[in-house]
């Protein structure tokens, strides 16, 4: 082969190559365009997500904010401005994120903010912050650490939650105030009424006594003034008993209803009839002797008022054991339960007549103060039977017939009584453990008074656990109801009252004992309570009530308990 | 490694040696490319070394000597496409190699594995030390380039290159010192 044959060959090799390099990096392109193009369309997806998120964070409700590892601002959100009183973002932006606090905050931050933050990379609380104008920015704060070194600031303006929470708190010492009048302006109703138609008679009898054409009635006159006296008597003794603390005492219930029915003996007239039956052993009682005999007397009376002339009241007093049922001798159609007695033996008193009985309505409301379906009545009288059972931890059973008469069971534990029955529901329960639990649930509202009577309970040998939120703490007993032997509660609460809440514990289970630790115990308190505790509550006030409801924890009695 | 090295290296193979040894050399080397190459491609530099071997075998000039003058052919062309504005000193443009050319370099190639090449320490314009590391054994080609850097500013007269290669990765790790020669 010649050399310039040689040469061509050479050229026209290198010509292919060539060729084929541009086919090559032709190939390359369009595959390098293809990758390209799909890296676009990626990066305006992901574009379009930054670009919402931006959107939901520029419209948050809460302040966001970022700033770089120096401190300065690089982004800011309207709402975290306008918290701040600044009209635009761009007027923090760039600038050291120092200028929205004062210097002791500042202090706060070097000394103990920071030092936690750099540890954990995120620290939240609540700071005070200073807005454009100096007034101050209460603000609840996240810090978290972002990783070129910079901070993510959330908060959200606490100022707003707190001028709520005050809202709240007004409105609801606006609603108390609302029933405090409600209660003062029916008792003034109540109360004005009865003065009004006492005045009448002692008015209208004074009149005729003046007149010297009636003195054949004189006697009758002068008897009524006696009468309408002693009326106004009664009215101002119940006013001046009433929501008042009893005072406990060892007594013969025995004596007492003795001398009430022969109180009462003479207020009937001689066509009505009146059976007073007292066991003959003696029932040894702790209890106020004052209001027991009023309870009676209230009883007697109300039950001597539904009589017709030849109608008839019964009272009894007997002893009873755990086992003993109330049954009364008609079908009622109403029924009114109140506190549960857990002690036993106890006393039983019975007081039946054949009125006119109740509606359920009327038998509801007869417990009530001021709440009189007579007419006639104060709606004082029957207060008196909450005050005791609260003090005593008795029970109250009523049974009422339109046309057939009420009868009204009441069961005091005996001073020697055992402690606390074994409840029948638990043992068919096949959900009860079979160990005795030694949980105690503590509900209130305020912190303080959780820590203060759950170590109070713990130093008793209870195992307590605390709630501040009564709706949660009911959840927790719906999923463990056995897990607790005693709850203790509050009765004034935001989330729910206490009253709704012992109902709601005593739906779930019926023998849980509960006690209401509250500085407002005023009737009408709910029924199935085991026992009321006045605030405030002290450790000799707790021990005694558990001691009485025989709620100690046996494994671990306190040392120095005031027993 | 990136196909323009590759065909700077046949310009220069030709320049050196004339395109009948270079067509020779294409059609009786074993390359998966088949000489092959286009600027924006990428390639294994094993056919780099598999080149070098074989153009050294039909010259008879070492490998060293081929690298070197390689690295010196090259680096005008690689140099050519980054700015230099403010830099009057070969130590002030190896300075920017790791730092700034070879950032350049991955934005366009994410997966381009450039040797690690970087200045430890530096007395004003007197006196340099580089280490270079790289996953090939370009060391030569290395050298090459540093003094090609020193020539585009017409030091190279002025400076000695003293070169240790690490004793367990000769041509993959080496240290130059280059001083001024006082």
């Amino acid at each position: 082969m010649s050399e310039s044959d040689e040469n061509l060959a050479r050229l026209k090799r290198k010509l292919e190559r060539e060729s084929a390099a541009r086919t090559a990096a032709e190939n390359l392109l369009e595959v390098r365009s293809a990758e390209l193009y799909e890296i676009t369309e990626q990066l305006r997806e992901e574009a379009l997500q930054v670009k919402h998120l931006s959107t939901a964070i520029d419209v948050s409700a809460d302040g966001v904010a970022i700033t770089n590892k120096d401190g300065v601002f690089t982004y800011m959100n309207p709402t975290h401005a306008s918290m701040f009183g600044y009209a635009y973002a761009g007027e923090c932006i760039g600038r050291p994120w120092t200028i929205l606090y004062a210097k002791d905050t500042l202090r706060r931050f070097e000394r103990d903010i920071f030092p936690l933050f750099q540890q954990n990379g995120y620290w939240r609380g609540e700071v005070a912050g200073i807005a454009n104008d100096g007034s101050k920015v209460h603000q609840d704060l996240s810090l978290t650490a972002i990783a070129d070194g910079g901070i993510l600031c959330s908060t959200r303006d606490v100022g707003i939650i707190r001028r709520r929470e005050a809202q709240r708190e007004q409105l609801h010492e606006m609603l108390l105030d609302a029933e405090r009048r409600d209660a003062l302006g029916r008792m003034a109703k109540s109360v004005g009424h009865d003065f009004a138609n006492i005045l009448a008679i002692i008015n209208a009898s004074a009149q005729l006594l003046a007149d010297d054409g009636q003195a054949d009635i004189f006697e009758l006159l002068i008897e009524r003034i006696l009468q309408s006296c002693n009326q106004a008597n009664d009215l101002v003794e119940d006013l001046m008993h009433f929501d008042t603390e009893p005072e406990q005492k060892v007594c013969s219930l025995n004596d007492l209803v003795r001398d009430v029915s022969e109180l009462n003996s003479n207020q009937f007239l001689a066509t009505q009839g009146f059976e007073t039956l007292v066991t003959t052993s003696k029932l040894i009682c702790e209890t106020d002797p004052t209001l027991f005999s009023r309870m009676v007397f209230n009883l007697v009376k109300n039950a001597r008022e539904a009589i017709n002339e030849n109608g008839s009241v019964y009272l009894s007093l007997e002893q009873i054991d755990e086992d003993s049922t109330v049954e009364p001798d008609f079908h009622p159609s109403a029924i009114c339960n109140r506190g549960d007695c857990q002690s036993f033996p106890a006393a039983r008193l019975i007081v039946r007549d054949d009125g006119v009985g109740m509606s359920q309505k009327a038998l509801d409301t007869a417990f009530l103060p001021f709440q009189s379906t007579k007419g006639t009545g104060r709606g004082l009288g029957l207060v008196t039977v909450d005050a005791l059972l609260q003090g005593q931890m008795g029970r109250m059973r009523a049974f009422s017939r339109p046309g057939e008469g009420t009868m009204v069971a009441i069961d005091l534990p005996l001073l020697d009584a055992r402690a606390p029955r074994t409840f029948p529901n638990s043992i068919n329960d096949p959900d009860k453990p079979s160990t005795g639990a030694q949980g105690a649930l503590v509900i209130d509202d305020d912190q303080f008074q959780v820590d203060l009577v759950v170590t109070l309970l713990r130093e008793f040998g209870w195992d307590a656990v605390g709630f501040t939120n009564p709706v949660a703490a009911l959840g927790v007993f719906k999923v463990a109801p056995w897990a607790f032997e005693l709850i203790v509660t509050d009765r004034r609460m935001p989330q729910m009252s206490g009253d709704e809440l012992v109902l709601e514990l005593l739906d779930v289970r019926a023998d849980i004992p509960v006690v209401m630790s509250s500085g407002a115990l005023a009737s009408p308190l709910p029924a199935g309570l085991a026992a009321t505790i006045a605030k405030p509550l002290s450790r000799e006030k707790l021990w005694a009530t558990l001691h009485k409801i025989g709620k100690t924890a046996p494994a671990h009695p306190p040392l120095s308990a005031n027993e | 490694m990136k196909g323009v090295v590759f065909r700077q290296f046949l310009e220069f193979a030709e320049k050196e040696f004339g395109e009948a040894k270079i067509d020779e050399l294409l059609r009786t080397t074993d390359l998966e490319s088949a000489g092959v190459y286009t600027n924006v491609g990428y390639y294994d530099h094993v056919e780099m070394l598999t080149l070098v071997t074989a153009l050294s075998n039909q010259t008879g000039r070492s490998a060293r000597q081929l690298l070197v003058g390689f690295g010196r052919s090259l680096f005008p062309t690689l140099i050519a496409g980054h700015p230099q504005d403010g830099i009057s000193h070969a130590f002030d443009l190896i300075e920017r190699i790791h730092g700034v050319i070879h950032r350049d370099v991955r934005k366009l190639y994410p997966d381009a594995e450039v040797p690690d090449i970087q200045p430890r320490s530096r007395d004003g314009d007197r006196e340099m030390r580089i280490t270079y590391a790289s996953g090939r054994p370009m060391a030569d080609l290395c050298e090459g380039m540093i003094m090609a850097a020193l020539d585009h500013y017409n030091k190279l007269e002025d400076f000695e290159i003293v070169r240790t290669d690490s004793k367990h990765r000769y041509l993959y790790n080496a240290e130059f010192h280059v001083f001024r020669r006082d």
